[in-house]
């Protein structure tokens, strides 16, 4: 830029100088020789350099010097006396400096007005150049020189498109036509610069015609907008991958808008704890909540998933996704009106053909300002699954049927006893009574007495006929809140005749105040019975003392412990490692699925089943269970 | 067979005799005094065989009705404790099904009888008025020998010297040249041996002496 002004400026300097020069030479010329003629129109020329100078003070300088200069060479060399000829030259050569001044301060004028608009040409931040007809450059403007590294020197002169390699969007010769047709036209283009970078740019065209309408040039203006092409084009990459990942993932997606969900939690004012209550209290709640959950979109997983043609059945509010058994959309409220980021949970979606849907689903809830709206659930299809596992389930239970119905052979003469023992004295009450009936003055009292006696009787037997049937009841597991003493209590009365036919004592200490725990109450009570049965036949071949303790208390936090306690001869060291095997026992008629099967079913009720014996003093076999975690909400 | 406790009869039996139930569970406990005491009989209960050899059992005629299967000591158990302290009720053992070994056993041991729960009420009161009158029966002849015994008791030496000769079939004058007496002194010495034994005729002395065991006589006929 200060080159340039320099530059400029000496060339101005040169102008003022030849000027002055050449106004000189005509004044010699003028007085020296006698040469008839108005040799002072020639200091027009002096002007008119004078002019180039584009400076008004320059041309008004100059021309005020002249006419100095053509009167005094016209004193020098005529007198004022003569006023023939000479006099007229001089006033000719006057009015030819007169009118080239006025018409070069007229140009002057005009120019400086050009040169202020090429100055916010220059100004502009797009690339600006003018090409005439051809092609040709004429005008560069410096956004130009420094975008695309040619000079505006460089450039004049050279075709436009060479130049910079114009790629175009369509055919040139159709965009020339459209030019020609409308005067202008726009599109982008790539272009090279003169590093041979290559910039995304976006050209319009103003095609300049003349006074009669002949187009003469054309004025290009350019925005670089490679930057934003390329982070468009980024945008547009990231846009279609998550596209991608929404509509080809075999992850159902639900796009979900809870801006109303939070609208209402707002309006029930409440704090965390309070919330809950509140939710628990409010099942309605619960249902608006769900219906205000609105779901902006559906990708395909999840329309296959739920039997649907399009995301439009779902675009309404997650009310029509979830089962009316949800019980997860609880949390997930909980979670959102408390601030986490996301949720996870298990819980069925309502397939179009009524169709339950067994899902795990991670639902986020994003935490920029706008996150409300844009709330994303994943979700996978765990049918298979399912089925995988309540086929295993089924088998489980299958298998702890069997081996119920085994347990129950062992002990079936006991069994036999214990159900002919409220029969014959029901059949014996019963004959009683007649007899006091039938004497000679019937004893009333007696017979009342006798027939009481029948009827709870009746009810003895009924009740081990229904605790045996309920023992060998083929159910899938259940997952019922139990009392843990009341199942102790039941096994104990299974195994109760059996242990006194060996004279086994069964002491039971059970701690006041257990919490529930959360299983099938048939398949811990077969464990317990297992446990005891194994435990009396252990001593049952013994001189005293046959004791068997269950002690069922506390351990650690959260977990019931049921101890099982012997004095028999206790395990053989060898036997240890392999006592929870299946097929293995130490019974000549065992089948080595008792034990394997109780610890299995601990398992499945995320518990854990140990022994641990000092061989001589008995064993001892401790189960532990979690205590039930209520589940908080309908 | 008579039925002493058929419906006509409730009070035939005399109530003298007892019955002695012992079972472990109160409902048929309770039951079988309700049938008992029905026809007249009068019963004591014991819920197990360790109660039975702890209380004081009463001196008349009477019998155990007695499960098999008993919390302890087995009913075979008891019938041998019973048995080796002198009680000699008789015992009517009730049992479930499928407990044949064990009847085979109670029987060889003793029983009167063997009855399977549950059992007709007439089987059971058949059952237990054969066991009373059995034991009413032994306690006549135990009461019978007693008196003998004490008859017995009061002859002299020489006296029973004589009786034993005189049961063993000798005559007088045999037993006189065997004890070197007069055939005198052996008569009045058989005098009073008849008085004494309350018998009126040699064939009722022999009963007796049988009765007591005596045998010596035989052995000395055997000698001549």
């Amino acid at each position: 830029m200060h080159d340039r002004a320099r530059a400029s400026s000496a060339h101005r300097a040169g102008l003022r100088f030849w000027s002055a020069a050449l106004a000189l030479a005509v004044f010699l010329v003028d007085v020296l020789t006698p040469l008839e003629g108005a040799v002072a129109v020639l200091y027009v020329v002096a002007i008119l350099l004078a002019a180039k100078t584009t400076r008004r003070n320059d041309i008004v300088f100059t021309a005020a010097g002249c006419f100095i200069l053509t009167i005094a060479a016209y004193l020098l060399s005529h007198d004022l006396h003569t006023v023939a000829s000479p006099a007229l030259r001089a006033l000719v050569s006057l009015a030819a400096i007169t009118i080239t001044t006025l018409l070069a301060l007229q140009n002057q004028a005009a120019t400086n007005d050009l040169a202020a608009q090429a100055r916010l040409l220059n100004l502009s931040h797009d690339m600006i150049f003018v090409r005439d007809r051809r092609g040709v450059i004429t005008f560069w403007n410096e956004t130009a020189e420094q975008t695309y590294g040619w000079s505006a020197a460089e450039a004049a002169g050279r075709v436009a498109d060479e130049l910079l390699q114009t790629a175009y969007p369509d055919q040139r010769e159709i965009i020339e036509a459209t030019l020609l047709g409308t005067g202008r036209w726009e599109g982008r283009v790539e272009q090279r610069t003169k590093t041979g970078a290559t910039l995304a740019v976006d050209t319009r065209w103003a095609l300049q015609r003349d006074h009669i309408g002949k187009p003469v040039g054309v004025l290009e203006t350019h925005t670089d907008v490679t930057d934003r092409v390329a982070a468009h084009t980024a945008l547009v990459q990231s846009e279609r991958r998550y596209r991608r990942m929404f509509d080809a993932s075999r992850i159902g997606v639900v796009e979900e808008d809870w801006s109303g969900v939070r609208a209402a939690l707002k309006s029930l004012d409440t704090d965390g704890a309070g919330l809950r209550d509140h939710l628990a209290g409010n099942p309605g709640f619960v249902r608006q909540a769900r219906m205000l959950a609105k779901i902006t979109d559906v990708n395909p997983a999840l329309q296959k998933m739920v039997g649907a043609s399009s995301p439009s059945v779902f675009i309404e509010s997650v009310d029509r996704l979830l089962d009316q058994n949800d019980r997860s959309f609880v949390g997930a409220l909980i979670a959102f009106a408390e601030g986490e980021p996301f949720y996870e949970g298990e819980t069925e979606l309502a397939g179009l053909d009524g169709r339950k849907i067994p899902v795990l689903f991670t639902i986020t809830f994003p935490a920029e300002p706008d996150g409300d709206r844009n709330v994303l659930a994943f979700v996978v299809d765990i049918t298979e699954r399912r089925q995988s596992q309540d086929a295993l389930l089924a088998a489980q239970a299958e298998l702890a049927h069997a081996a119920r119905v085994a347990t129950l052979g062992e002990l079936t003469a006991s069994i036999a006893h214990e159900v002919n023992q409220p029969l014959a004295a029901i059949v014996t009450s019963g004959e009683a009574g007649l007899r006091w009936l039938r004497r000679d003055v019937p004893d009333l009292t007696e017979i009342a007495a006798a027939i009481d006696r029948i009827v709870a009787q009746g009810r003895r037997a009924s009740e081990i006929v229904t605790r045996i049937r309920a023992f060998l009841k083929k159910t899938p597991a259940q997952q019922d809140m139990l009392d843990i003493a009341e199942i102790v209590e039941e096994a104990a009365l299974l195994v109760a005749r059996e242990l006194s036919k060996d004279s086994i004592t069964l002491a039971i200490e059970t701690e006041p105040g257990l919490p529930p725990v959360r299983g099938d109450r048939i398949q811990l009570q077969q464990v317990l019975v297992n446990l005891v049965v194994n435990a009396g036949q252990a001593m049952s071949g013994q001189s005293e003392p046959r004791i068997i303790t269950l002690h069922v208390g506390v351990a650690g936090r959260g977990n019931l412990a049921i101890t099982v306690k012997d004095t028999g001869p206790g395990i053989a060291p060898q036997d240890m490692p392999r006592l929870f095997d299946p097929f293995f026992t130490t019974k000549h008629d065992g089948m080595g699925m008792g034990l394997a099967i109780c610890r299995t079913t601990l398992e499945a009720h995320g518990g854990q089943l140990t022994a641990e014996s000092l061989p001589g003093s008995g064993a001892t076999f401790r189960l532990t269970l979690p205590f039930g975690q209520e589940l908080a909400l309908p | 067979m008579t039925r002493p406790f058929d419906e006509g009869h409730p009070q035939a039996k005399s109530s003298s005799s007892v019955v002695i139930i012992v079972d472990d569970d109160a409902g048929l406990r309770a039951s079988l005094d309700s049938l008992f005491r029905s026809v007249g009989l009068e019963t004591r209960m014991f819920g197990s065989p360790a109660e039975l050899l702890g209380g004081a059992l009463p001196d008349r005629p009477g019998c155990i009705v007695l499960d098999v299967r008993l919390p302890g000591a087995s009913g075979l158990d008891l019938q041998g404790q019973l048995t080796r302290r002198g009680i000699r009720f008789p015992i009517i053992f009730m049992t479930g099904h499928g407990d044949i070994p064990m009847s085979v056993r109670a029987m060889k041991a003793g029983a009167v009888d063997f009855l399977s729960k549950p059992f007709r009420d007439q089987d059971m009161l058949d059952a237990v008025t054969a066991a009373l009158e059995r034991d009413a029966q032994r306690r006549a002849e135990a009461a019978a020998q007693e008196d003998v015994r004490a008859q017995y008791e009061t002859l002299t030496a020489r006296e029973r010297e004589v009786m034993g000769h005189v049961t063993a079939g000798l005559m007088n004058k045999q037993v006189a040249g065997l004890i070197g007496l007069s055939e005198i002194t052996v008569k009045i010495h058989r005098g009073n041996v008849m008085r004494k034994m309350g018998v009126r005729t040699l064939a009722d002395l022999v009963r007796k002496a049988e009765a007591l065991g005596i045998s010596h006589a035989r052995k000395a006929t055997d000698q001549t």
